[in-house]
Protein backbone atom coordinates (compact mmCIF):
# COMPACT_ATOMS: atom_id res chain seq x y z
CA UNK A 1 0.00 0.00 0.00
CA UNK A 2 1.74 3.20 -1.37
CA UNK A 3 2.45 5.70 1.85
CA UNK A 4 2.19 9.30 1.53
CA UNK A 5 5.33 11.11 2.30
CA UNK A 6 6.16 14.30 0.30
CA UNK A 7 5.58 16.92 3.73
CA UNK A 8 6.21 20.20 4.23
CA UNK A 9 7.47 20.41 7.66
CA UNK A 10 7.77 24.35 8.34
CA UNK A 11 8.24 27.39 5.86
CA UNK A 12 9.38 31.09 6.59
CA UNK A 13 8.81 33.77 4.09
CA UNK A 14 10.76 36.75 5.92
CA UNK A 15 8.27 40.10 6.61
CA UNK A 16 11.21 41.89 7.53
CA UNK A 17 14.97 41.32 6.67
CA UNK A 18 16.82 38.74 8.49
CA UNK A 19 20.41 37.67 9.23
CA UNK A 20 19.79 34.37 9.28
CA UNK A 21 16.58 31.82 9.55
CA UNK A 22 16.95 28.63 11.59
CA UNK A 23 14.32 25.37 11.43
CA UNK A 24 14.76 23.72 14.49
CA UNK A 25 13.56 20.53 16.18
CA UNK A 26 13.47 18.75 13.23
CA UNK A 27 12.20 14.99 14.10
CA UNK A 28 13.53 12.13 12.90
CA UNK A 29 10.28 10.67 11.38
CA UNK A 30 11.57 11.47 7.89
CA UNK A 31 14.56 9.79 5.39
CA UNK A 32 15.64 12.70 3.52
CA UNK A 33 15.12 16.37 4.09
CA UNK A 34 14.40 18.98 0.79
CA UNK A 35 14.87 22.61 1.42
CA UNK A 36 14.01 24.97 -0.92
CA UNK A 37 15.16 28.31 -0.88
CA UNK A 38 15.24 31.33 -2.90
CA UNK A 39 17.21 34.53 -1.03
CA UNK A 40 17.45 37.92 -1.81
CA UNK A 41 20.57 39.67 -0.18
CA UNK A 42 20.84 42.77 1.08
CA UNK A 43 24.52 43.25 -0.02
CA UNK A 44 25.71 42.15 -3.44
CA UNK A 45 27.82 39.09 -4.06
CA UNK A 46 26.40 37.73 -1.19
CA UNK A 47 25.93 34.00 -1.01
CA UNK A 48 23.59 31.64 0.65
CA UNK A 49 25.06 29.36 3.60
CA UNK A 50 24.06 26.41 5.81
CA UNK A 51 24.74 24.64 8.82
CA UNK A 52 23.48 21.37 10.46
CA UNK A 53 22.87 21.31 14.15
CA UNK A 54 25.10 24.80 14.46
CA UNK A 55 28.33 23.12 13.06
CA UNK A 56 31.19 24.67 12.11
CA UNK A 57 33.26 21.79 11.50
CA UNK A 58 33.28 18.76 9.02
CA UNK A 59 32.16 20.27 5.88
CA UNK A 60 33.59 18.48 2.40
CA UNK A 61 32.43 19.50 -1.09
CA UNK A 62 32.62 19.21 -4.59
CA UNK A 63 30.73 21.37 -7.06
CA UNK A 64 30.68 21.71 -10.80
CA UNK A 65 29.79 25.03 -12.81
CA UNK A 66 28.72 26.33 -15.82
CA UNK A 67 27.81 30.36 -16.37
CA UNK A 68 27.39 30.20 -20.24
CA UNK A 69 30.97 30.32 -21.61
CA UNK A 70 33.24 27.90 -19.43
CA UNK A 71 32.68 24.99 -16.80
CA UNK A 72 34.91 24.63 -13.40
CA UNK A 73 34.53 22.11 -10.53
CA UNK A 74 36.47 22.92 -7.74
CA UNK A 75 35.97 21.32 -4.22
CA UNK A 76 37.41 21.81 -0.85
CA UNK A 77 36.53 22.22 2.94
CA UNK A 78 34.20 24.84 4.60
CA UNK A 79 33.22 25.85 8.17
CA UNK A 80 29.60 25.41 6.79
CA UNK A 81 28.13 24.70 2.84
CA UNK A 82 27.99 27.36 0.39
CA UNK A 83 25.14 27.14 -0.96
CA UNK A 84 25.50 29.06 -4.18
CA UNK A 85 29.68 29.92 -4.67
CA UNK A 86 29.41 30.85 -7.80
CA UNK A 87 25.50 31.91 -7.97
CA UNK A 88 26.55 34.75 -5.68
CA UNK A 89 23.96 37.46 -6.25
CA UNK A 90 23.17 41.26 -6.84
CA UNK A 91 20.22 42.33 -4.84
CA UNK A 92 18.01 42.70 -7.94
CA UNK A 93 18.78 38.87 -8.91
CA UNK A 94 16.58 35.94 -7.84
CA UNK A 95 18.91 32.86 -7.41
CA UNK A 96 17.36 29.30 -6.15
CA UNK A 97 19.27 26.58 -4.29
CA UNK A 98 17.63 22.93 -3.67
CA UNK A 99 19.32 20.61 -1.02
CA UNK A 100 18.59 17.30 -0.69
CA UNK A 101 20.09 16.21 2.55
CA UNK A 102 19.96 12.38 2.33
CA UNK A 103 19.45 9.95 5.28
CA UNK A 104 19.88 12.62 7.70
CA UNK A 105 18.84 11.01 11.04
CA UNK A 106 21.03 7.80 10.04
CA UNK A 107 23.87 6.96 11.80
CA UNK A 108 26.68 7.93 8.15
CA UNK A 109 27.95 10.92 7.60
CA UNK A 110 25.50 13.38 5.87
CA UNK A 111 25.31 13.20 2.34
CA UNK A 112 23.61 17.11 0.69
CA UNK A 113 23.14 17.06 -3.40
CA UNK A 114 22.42 20.79 -4.10
CA UNK A 115 21.43 22.46 -7.18
CA UNK A 116 21.76 26.02 -7.54
CA UNK A 117 20.58 28.46 -10.14
CA UNK A 118 21.23 31.72 -10.80
CA UNK A 119 19.10 32.94 -13.94
CA UNK A 120 21.39 35.67 -15.09
CA UNK A 121 24.25 34.05 -14.06
CA UNK A 122 25.33 30.29 -13.72
CA UNK A 123 24.05 26.99 -13.20
CA UNK A 124 26.12 24.53 -10.55
CA UNK A 125 25.62 21.34 -8.77
CA UNK A 126 27.03 20.43 -5.56
CA UNK A 127 27.90 17.26 -3.83
CA UNK A 128 28.13 18.10 0.29
CA UNK A 129 29.56 15.95 2.85
CA UNK A 130 28.82 16.88 6.22
CA UNK A 131 31.30 14.07 8.66
CA UNK A 132 29.16 13.98 11.56
CA UNK A 133 27.09 10.80 12.35
CA UNK A 134 24.82 13.01 14.83
CA UNK A 135 21.72 13.34 13.42
CA UNK A 136 20.37 16.70 11.93
CA UNK A 137 17.95 18.09 14.15
CA UNK A 138 18.57 21.84 12.97
CA UNK A 139 19.45 23.35 9.50
CA UNK A 140 20.28 27.20 9.37
CA UNK A 141 20.96 29.38 6.75
CA UNK A 142 22.19 32.90 6.73
CA UNK A 143 23.68 35.05 3.86
CA UNK A 144 27.61 35.22 3.24
CA UNK A 145 27.83 39.17 4.04
CA UNK A 146 24.53 40.99 5.26
CA UNK A 147 21.05 40.46 5.89
CA UNK A 148 18.22 38.56 3.77
CA UNK A 149 15.50 41.05 2.84
CA UNK A 150 11.97 41.06 3.35
CA UNK A 151 10.64 37.76 0.79
CA UNK A 152 13.42 36.06 1.02
CA UNK A 153 11.72 32.74 1.25
CA UNK A 154 12.57 28.74 2.45
CA UNK A 155 10.97 25.62 2.34
CA UNK A 156 11.39 22.72 4.23
CA UNK A 157 10.07 19.47 3.53
CA UNK A 158 10.59 15.81 4.47
CA UNK A 159 10.28 12.75 2.79
CA UNK A 160 9.26 9.43 4.13
CA UNK A 161 10.75 5.83 3.90
CA UNK B 1 -9.50 39.83 -17.23
CA UNK B 2 -11.31 38.70 -13.95
CA UNK B 3 -12.26 35.51 -15.35
CA UNK B 4 -8.18 34.84 -16.34
CA UNK B 5 -7.86 36.04 -12.57
CA UNK B 6 -10.11 33.58 -11.53
CA UNK B 7 -8.70 30.96 -13.59
CA UNK B 8 -5.65 31.37 -11.95
CA UNK B 9 -6.81 31.27 -8.66
CA UNK B 10 -8.66 28.57 -9.21
CA UNK B 11 -5.85 26.46 -10.05
CA UNK B 12 -4.50 27.07 -7.32
CA UNK B 13 -7.33 25.62 -5.22
CA UNK B 14 -6.47 21.60 -4.92
CA UNK B 15 -9.85 20.04 -5.46
CA UNK B 16 -11.87 18.44 -3.11
CA UNK B 17 -10.99 14.78 -2.56
CA UNK B 18 -7.05 15.49 -3.91
CA UNK B 19 -4.91 12.52 -2.94
CA UNK B 20 -1.10 13.03 -2.13
CA UNK B 21 1.26 12.89 -5.61
CA UNK B 22 4.31 11.37 -4.45
CA UNK B 23 4.07 8.21 -1.87
CA UNK B 24 6.16 6.18 -1.15
CA UNK B 25 5.98 2.52 -2.40
CA UNK B 26 8.77 0.40 -1.45
CA UNK B 27 11.96 0.95 0.68
CA UNK B 28 15.06 -1.66 1.41
CA UNK B 29 17.73 -0.82 3.77
CA UNK B 30 20.47 -3.13 3.72
CA UNK B 31 20.85 -5.70 6.93
CA UNK B 32 23.64 -7.58 4.83
CA UNK B 33 25.65 -7.27 1.90
CA UNK B 34 23.98 -7.90 -1.22
CA UNK B 35 25.03 -7.59 -5.29
CA UNK B 36 21.99 -6.06 -6.34
CA UNK B 37 18.50 -4.80 -5.40
CA UNK B 38 15.31 -5.60 -7.08
CA UNK B 39 12.30 -3.62 -7.43
CA UNK B 40 9.50 -5.67 -9.26
CA UNK B 41 6.10 -5.59 -10.27
CA UNK B 42 6.43 -2.39 -11.08
CA UNK B 43 3.10 -2.79 -13.27
CA UNK B 44 1.29 -2.62 -9.99
CA UNK B 45 1.95 0.84 -9.67
CA UNK B 46 0.69 1.77 -13.12
CA UNK B 47 -1.70 4.89 -12.06
CA UNK B 48 1.77 6.63 -11.36
CA UNK B 49 3.63 8.59 -14.15
CA UNK B 50 7.13 8.51 -13.05
CA UNK B 51 9.39 6.86 -10.35
CA UNK B 52 11.66 8.23 -8.49
CA UNK B 53 14.74 6.29 -7.05
CA UNK B 54 16.77 7.30 -3.94
CA UNK B 55 19.69 5.60 -2.63
CA UNK B 56 22.71 6.12 -0.31
CA UNK B 57 25.01 3.86 -0.98
CA UNK B 58 28.61 2.12 -0.45
CA UNK B 59 30.14 -0.62 -1.91
CA UNK B 60 32.65 -3.48 -1.25
CA UNK B 61 34.72 -2.11 -3.85
CA UNK B 62 38.12 -0.23 -3.45
CA UNK B 63 37.23 2.11 -6.52
CA UNK B 64 34.42 3.91 -6.98
CA UNK B 65 32.53 2.33 -9.37
CA UNK B 66 28.85 3.05 -11.28
CA UNK B 67 25.68 2.61 -9.58
CA UNK B 68 23.80 0.26 -12.45
CA UNK B 69 20.40 -0.06 -13.36
CA UNK B 70 18.61 -2.36 -14.90
CA UNK B 71 15.26 -2.51 -16.25
CA UNK B 72 13.22 -5.04 -17.28
CA UNK B 73 16.31 -7.46 -16.94
CA UNK B 74 17.24 -6.49 -20.20
CA UNK B 75 21.16 -6.55 -20.34
CA UNK B 76 21.48 -6.81 -24.15
CA UNK B 77 22.70 -3.23 -25.35
CA UNK B 78 19.77 -1.53 -25.57
CA UNK B 79 21.02 1.53 -23.35
CA UNK B 80 22.05 5.05 -24.24
CA UNK B 81 23.43 7.43 -22.09
CA UNK B 82 25.49 10.58 -21.07
CA UNK B 83 27.06 12.03 -18.25
CA UNK B 84 27.92 15.55 -16.46
CA UNK B 85 31.07 15.18 -14.08
CA UNK B 86 32.86 17.54 -11.28
CA UNK B 87 35.77 15.53 -9.54
CA UNK B 88 37.04 19.10 -7.73
CA UNK B 89 39.30 20.14 -9.97
CA UNK B 90 37.65 19.86 -13.92
CA UNK B 91 33.92 19.49 -15.71
CA UNK B 92 33.71 16.44 -18.19
CA UNK B 93 31.41 15.16 -20.50
CA UNK B 94 31.09 11.03 -21.63
CA UNK B 95 29.08 9.48 -23.25
CA UNK B 96 27.76 5.33 -24.16
CA UNK B 97 25.90 3.42 -26.79
CA UNK B 98 24.33 0.34 -26.98
CA UNK B 99 25.36 -0.60 -23.27
CA UNK B 100 24.18 -3.08 -21.05
CA UNK B 101 22.90 -1.00 -18.62
CA UNK B 102 22.08 2.88 -17.40
CA UNK B 103 24.75 4.43 -15.44
CA UNK B 104 23.35 6.72 -12.20
CA UNK B 105 26.54 7.91 -10.92
CA UNK B 106 29.48 6.46 -9.05
CA UNK B 107 28.93 4.65 -5.52
CA UNK B 108 30.92 5.56 -2.19
CA UNK B 109 34.09 2.75 -2.10
CA UNK B 110 34.86 0.46 0.39
CA UNK B 111 37.13 2.73 2.29
CA UNK B 112 36.21 5.76 4.69
CA UNK B 113 33.68 4.84 7.71
CA UNK B 114 30.16 6.40 7.36
CA UNK B 115 31.05 7.68 4.01
CA UNK B 116 27.81 6.82 1.38
CA UNK B 117 27.31 8.18 -1.77
CA UNK B 118 24.04 9.70 -2.68
CA UNK B 119 21.89 8.89 -5.68
CA UNK B 120 18.31 10.58 -6.52
CA UNK B 121 16.94 8.60 -9.96
CA UNK B 122 14.16 9.78 -11.93
CA UNK B 123 12.38 7.30 -14.45
CA UNK B 124 9.74 9.46 -16.44
CA UNK B 125 6.91 7.74 -17.86
CA UNK B 126 7.35 4.17 -17.06
CA UNK B 127 4.59 2.67 -17.90
CA UNK B 128 4.12 3.91 -21.07
CA UNK B 129 4.07 1.36 -23.83
CA UNK B 130 4.92 3.97 -26.61
CA UNK B 131 8.19 5.74 -26.14
CA UNK B 132 11.94 4.85 -24.99
CA UNK B 133 11.72 5.25 -21.13
CA UNK B 134 14.17 8.26 -20.15
CA UNK B 135 16.18 7.98 -16.99
CA UNK B 136 18.20 10.98 -15.20
CA UNK B 137 20.28 11.27 -12.03
CA UNK B 138 21.81 13.55 -9.91
CA UNK B 139 24.46 11.76 -7.79
CA UNK B 140 27.87 12.38 -5.82
CA UNK B 141 29.73 12.28 -2.61
CA UNK B 142 32.87 13.28 -0.98
CA UNK B 143 35.21 10.49 0.28
CA UNK B 144 38.62 11.13 2.01
CA UNK B 145 40.09 8.94 -0.99
CA UNK B 146 38.20 10.89 -3.93
CA UNK B 147 35.30 12.65 -4.77
CA UNK B 148 32.48 13.36 -7.63
CA UNK B 149 29.49 15.27 -8.56
CA UNK B 150 27.52 13.94 -11.25
CA UNK B 151 24.38 14.77 -13.62
CA UNK B 152 23.55 11.62 -16.31
CA UNK B 153 20.53 10.55 -17.98
CA UNK B 154 19.91 8.30 -21.00
CA UNK B 155 17.44 6.22 -22.78
CA UNK B 156 16.17 2.32 -22.18
CA UNK B 157 15.84 2.06 -26.28
CA UNK B 158 12.78 0.04 -25.64
CA UNK B 159 9.34 0.79 -25.82
CA UNK B 160 7.73 -1.57 -23.03
CA UNK B 161 6.66 -0.39 -19.82
CA UNK B 162 8.99 -0.71 -17.49
CA UNK B 163 8.04 -3.77 -14.60
CA UNK B 164 11.20 -4.33 -13.07
CA UNK B 165 14.02 -2.21 -12.10
CA UNK B 166 17.18 -3.72 -10.66
CA UNK B 167 19.93 -1.71 -8.72
CA UNK B 168 23.42 -3.46 -9.12
CA UNK B 169 27.17 -2.80 -7.58
CA UNK B 170 29.69 -3.80 -9.10
CA UNK B 171 30.90 -5.37 -6.17
CA UNK B 172 28.47 -5.51 -2.84
CA UNK B 173 26.61 -2.78 -1.74
CA UNK B 174 27.28 -2.83 2.18
CA UNK B 175 25.34 -3.51 4.57
CA UNK B 176 23.44 0.36 5.71
CA UNK B 177 22.71 0.99 2.12
CA UNK B 178 19.78 2.45 1.54
CA UNK B 179 17.27 2.44 -1.43
CA UNK B 180 13.51 3.59 -1.55
CA UNK B 181 11.37 3.59 -4.73
CA UNK B 182 8.62 6.30 -4.71
CA UNK B 183 5.69 7.25 -7.31
CA UNK B 184 4.65 10.13 -8.70
CA UNK B 185 1.10 10.93 -10.12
Amino acid sequence: MPTPTYDLIASNVLTSSASSVTFSSISASYRDLVLVCQPIHATATSNLRLRFNSSSTGYNFVIAIGDGSSAVSESGTGTEINLSPYAQITTSQDSLQIVQVMDYAADKHKTALVRANRAAGATEMQAHRWADTSAITSLELFAGSGNLNTGSSFYLYGIVS
Amino acid sequence: MSFILLGILNSQVPPSGAGNSFDLLETTVLGSVASSVTFSNLNNYSDYKHLEVRVTAKSNDANNQALRVILNADNAGNYNWHRLEGDGSSVSSTNQTNDARMVAGLIARSTGSGEFSGHIISVLDFSNSSKFTTIRTLSGFFQTANKRIQLSSGAWRNTAAVTSLRLEAFADFQTGSRFSLYGIK
